[in-house]
């Protein structure tokens, strides 16, 4: 089967849409573009039966991984060196694929409901172009067999985002968070390319940019990089990790991915929850060789991925702008992945992947439901009893709720766990400092920002859909008490454009999207509810693992992690954290269903917190005053005043006024005038005769 | 005859020095037929008889009326140029003409020696230098005919540059 | 009688060219230059007649060739004169001068 054909779809569709451009309407545009990712999803889901198929018929053959592989064309070639544009697919990108395109498709055609502003309709073919564009590049990234092509992919979601981000660029604010991300972005990829260039020039000879080929020559020789646990291979691990935090948003490089939230809602559910952020964890899972031999950089990783899931957390409990929360979850779950991998569980920290594509876009599309309706409505002060009026979004809403809080037997539970209980009782970094009690403090840390995560959701599913409906009656201008600033000015320049339409029908009540919007839900629904039976944890399994382990364990076969054997605690802890965290939805319903004065008067209590919660920490701010602000003023002072200006322009300048001063002085020869030529004809001429009279 | 080839030879090179010193153009043009005249005479003395006659004839009969001629025309008054010319064009002339002629005479030092007695008989005569061009086996046959075409086309140049509008 | 060696007749010729060499170097006066030239090309042809004499006395065939030779400079002389004397009435007519010095339109 053509596997070429997956990303080629989508890219279809995109050059369709960019031909047909303002000709094609809303609902022709994503009829377009909806097609081309049906289409590859169907072929995605074909190919990974097709691999599926191999594993059972190659499982007993040792060390083989079922892959489905096609070579496109050679890209670059250079004497014994060459690189070849090939697609590879094999389990773990088996799995990727079909969530891209699965869960694409259901973006794409929740899309063609969502989109329905009037002042869009002139551009939203734009939307579905850039959509495709971005399934396109996400698919590139995971099907690709070499860097190069899996950079390709990797710039190209970048771009994407960027574009869909800043969507309605006319507004400055949005524009800025769309450069922002770029930015951001631009900042990991260029550590990832470090990363790259370190490990070709570490390879030398054997340097080879193919994963099958990269893997047998690193495994096969480790001393190339200078040995497992070495300088080299940590520095090489850690520099392709900062590319991820980069694309996917964890700390230093997440502040994009709030901002991120100025984008239409379906590119928050499908970039921001489902497909770019977890291409970090994507290319750790893929470079899984690398990273198994440096336990110190996993250490770094998992310690990174514990402090971001409870920093993101914090700031998520006092935000009102339903998508920033739901966008500081994402950091936070992310976190919870990049944990996973860190303690050396790949499937695990990949399975979460799964279940948080699941619920976290199921719930962007629910948050996109709920601001469809209430007209761009987006802060939750304005919002309450919405589970009346739009059951439809409110069920599903549920069931992602009680997916990502750890609901037992829903999918979250079973991903969050394992990683919980995997960190606990990992033994990898038993070798370095403080090894035997950093697990138990990223265990706690993580736990920590479990509970968190109970208590914002729950105060986010009471804020919404619990009480009565606090909108419409008076205008969205009224922001009530005086923390507005940060939180709010996502969604100024939506609320403000329907300030004559919104109120103008007294008590205008918010009702149900259409299918088109609340059927991608019900899918997502059921996927989160039923979703943990993908990979459950074998003492649910009869002690057998899970489903998707073993499905990508070949990918994962040559690293041996080391785990505690010992899981006497393993119940008890599970038990502990489940009564913790009902005690966090417990105390969400008293604060905000059966006392609502009372998070105000918290909020006054504890002021410095509190303000700094809302505020981001800070960060944004930290960041504007020690890093853009010295740089641009380097630019403009010293790179541009004194380089360029003078040393470049002079440069270039200096060698004009050179020539030129050298060809006036040479044009003195021409004088004009016969004698002064002639004497020059006799100075000759009197050279070589006294030549000849001195030579006899 | 020694004596008065020195003789014709230093009334030669004196006057070319007053043809190339003088301001007045028409001084200058007759200091030149007196040369020419000097010439003519160290030709006789070289046996070089057709060639005197020639010089005289076309050089100083012909060329320098031409000039005479020209001088007149354009009713040429002096250079007004200082007798002694000391300017930077003038030193570096002086000085590269200098260098010439003593390099030309320092070169010619693997000359020094006498002429034979015995020149054939009939040297030099009209006769002599008629069968060295029209000689059936003569390679100068080709190269007279050319200067005649020469002529014809220096005639007409002269004639279309120098006429006046119609 | 004695006859005069080579070198004297080629010495001479040197001086005289030497000389005009400096006429045509020094001289502003466009005329006087051109008679310089023609001071040059007489040099040339008493050392083309001095060699004749030369190789003649010596037996060598066709040293008549010199003189032959130096017909030939005088015709070409006269051309040259024509044409550049046209030439120069053709410059004072547009100029109303023949200073060389103030030729100096192809000046860069």
């Amino acid at each position: 089967m053509m596997l070429a054909l997956i990303p080629a779809l989508p890219l279809l569709g995109a050059l369709v849409n960019a031909i047909l451009n303002k000709r094609a309407s809303r609902v022709v545009a994503g009829g377009i573009a909806s097609t081309a990712v049906v289409l590859a999803a169907v072929l995605s889901f074909l190919t990974f039966f097709q691999v599926q198929g191999m594993a059972h018929g190659e499982h007993g053959a040792h060390g083989e991984v079922p892959h489905v592989a096609q070579h496109l064309w050679t890209w670059m070639k250079a004497g014994p060196f060459s690189v070849d544009f090939g697609l590879r697919v094999d389990p773990l990108s088996a799995v990727m694929i079909c969530v891209i395109t699965g869960i694409g498709s259901l973006i794409h055609i929740y899309s063609i409901g969502y989109m329905t502003d009037e002042k869009d309709a002139k551009s939203v073919w734009r939307f579905f172009v850039y959509l495709n564009l971005f399934v396109f590049s996400m698919l590139l990234l995971v099907m690709g067999d070499s860097f190069p092509v899996m950079f390709v992919g990797w710039e190209g979601v970048g771009l994407c985002s960027y574009l869909l981000i800043g969507f309605w660029y006319e507004n400055t604010e949005y524009a800025k968070a769309g450069k922002k991300a770029f930015v951001t972005n631009r900042v990991g990829d260029f550590s990832f390319i470090l990363g790259l260039f370190w490990l070709f020039w570490s390879l030398g000879d054997s340097a080879t940019m193919n994963f099958v080929e990269l893997q047998k020559v690193v495994e096969a020789n480790p001393a190339l990089v200078g040995g497992a646990g070495g300088l080299t291979i940590t520095g090489i691990c850690l520099l392709f990790f900062g590319g991820a935090t980069g694309k996917s948003a964890q700390l230093p490089l997440y502040v994009w991915l709030p901002d991120a939230m100025a984008g239409p809602t379906p590119v928050s559910a499908l970039i921001h929850a489902a497909t770019m952020v977890t291409s970090g964890i994507y290319m750790i899972c893929r470079l899984n060789f690398l990273f198994a031999m440096s336990p110190a950089a996993m250490a770094v990783i998992a310690t990174i991925g514990a402090l971001t899931a409870l920093f993101a957390a914090t700031i998520a409990v006092t935000q009102t702008d339903i998508k920033k929360v739901l966008a500081y979850s994402t950091v936070s779950q992310l976190g919870f992945m990049f944990l996973g991998v860190g303690v050396g569980s790949f499937d695990g920290g990949f399975f979460h992947v799964l279940t948080h594509a699941f619920f976290k876009a199921l719930m962007f599309l629910g948050a996109g439901s709920i601001i469809h309706a209430l007209h761009h409505e987006q802060d939750m002060r304005n919002m309450g009893g919405l589970r009346k009026y739009m059951p439809v979004t409110f069920g599903t809403f549920l069931m992602g709720y009680l997916a990502i809080i750890g609901f037992p037997g829903f999918s979250g539970f079973f991903s969050k766990d394992e990683i919980l209980w995997l960190t606990f009782s990992t033994e990898l970094f038993q070798g370095l400092p403080l090894g035997t009690v950093m697990p138990k403090v990223l265990w706690a840390m993580a736990t920590t920002a479990a509970l968190f995560t109970a208590f914002y959701m729950s105060r986010l599913m009471f804020m919404t859909f619990a009480g009565s409906y606090r909108g419409g009656a008076h205008g969205h201008d009224d922001h009530g008490n005086g923390a507005h600033g940060h939180a709010a000015h996502g969604h100024d320049a939506h609320g403000h454009g329907h300030g004559g339409h919104g109120h103008g029908h007294g008590g205008h009540d918010p009702h149900e999207s259409p299918a088109v919007i609340t059927f991608p839900l019900v899918v997502l629904a059921l996927l989160s509810l039923f979703g943990g039976l993908l990979n459950l944890s074998p003492w649910a399994n009869g002690g057998h693992h899970g489903f998707l382990s073993t499905f990508l364990h070949p990918v994962f076969q040559t690293v041996k992690m080391p785990f505690s054997a010992d899981h006497t605690l393993e119940f008890p802890l599970m038990g502990l954290t489940l009564l913790a965290i009902a005690a966090s939805v417990g105390l969400a319903y008293h604060l905000y269903v059966q006392a609502p004065h009372k998070p105000a008067a918290i909020a006054a209590k504890m002021k410095r917190l509190y303000e700094g919660s809302l505020h981001k920490w800070y960060v944004d701010e930290i960041y504007e005053a020690t890093i853009l602000k010295p740089l641009v003023i380097g630019s403009r002072q010293v790179l541009w005043a004194v380089v360029d200006t003078l040393i470049i322009d002079g440069a270039v300048n200096g060698a004009a006024s050179a020539a030129t001063g050298l060809g006036k002085l040479h044009a003195r020869v021409q004088t004009g005038r016969v004698q002064s030529y002639a004497l020059g004809i006799a100075a000759g001429a009197a050279i070589l005769v006294l030549a000849y009279a001195l030579g006899t | 005859m020694a004596v008065l080839f020195y003789f014709f030879s230093l009334l030669a090179v004196l006057a070319g020095f007053v043809v190339v010193s003088t301001r007045n153009p028409i001084t200058s043009a007759v200091a030149l037929v007196a040369c020419f005249f000097g010439l003519a005479a160290d030709y006789v003395l070289l046996d070089a008889h057709f060639v005197a006659v020639i010089q005289i004839l076309v050089y100083a009969g012909a060329i320098m009326v031409l000039f005479i001629f020209v001088i007149m025309l354009l009713n040429l008054r002096g250079d007004g140029a200082p007798i002694l010319d000391l300017s930077r064009r003038a030193l570096f002339g002086v000085a590269t003409a200098g260098l010439i002629g003593v390099g030309l005479v320092a070169g010619l030092e693997s000359a020094r020696r006498n002429f034979e007695t015995t020149v054939p008989k009939d040297f030099g005569t009209i006769e002599h230098v008629g069968k060295a061009l029209f000689a059936s086996s003569s390679p100068w046959l080709l190269p007279f005919e050319v200067v005649s075409v020469l002529l014809t086309v220096a005639v007409i140049g002269a004639v279309v540059l120098a006429k006046r509008e119609i | 009688m004695d006859q005069v060696g080579l070198f004297p007749v080629l010495a001479v010729s040197a001086v005289l060219f030497a000389t005009g060499v400096a006429g045509v170097l020094t001289r502003r006066n466009a005329l006087i230059v051109f008679m310089s030239v023609e001071l040059m090309l007489n040099a040339v042809n008493l050392s083309f007649v001095g060699f004749a004499r030369d190789f003649a006395a010596r037996g060598v065939q066709n040293a008549i060739d010199g003189h032959v030779f130096t017909v030939f400079v005088m015709a070409v002389a006269a051309a040259e004169a024509a044409v550049g004397l046209a030439l120069v009435i053709l410059l004072f007519r547009n100029r109303v001068t023949v200073d060389l010095d103030e030729l100096d339109r192809l000046k860069g």
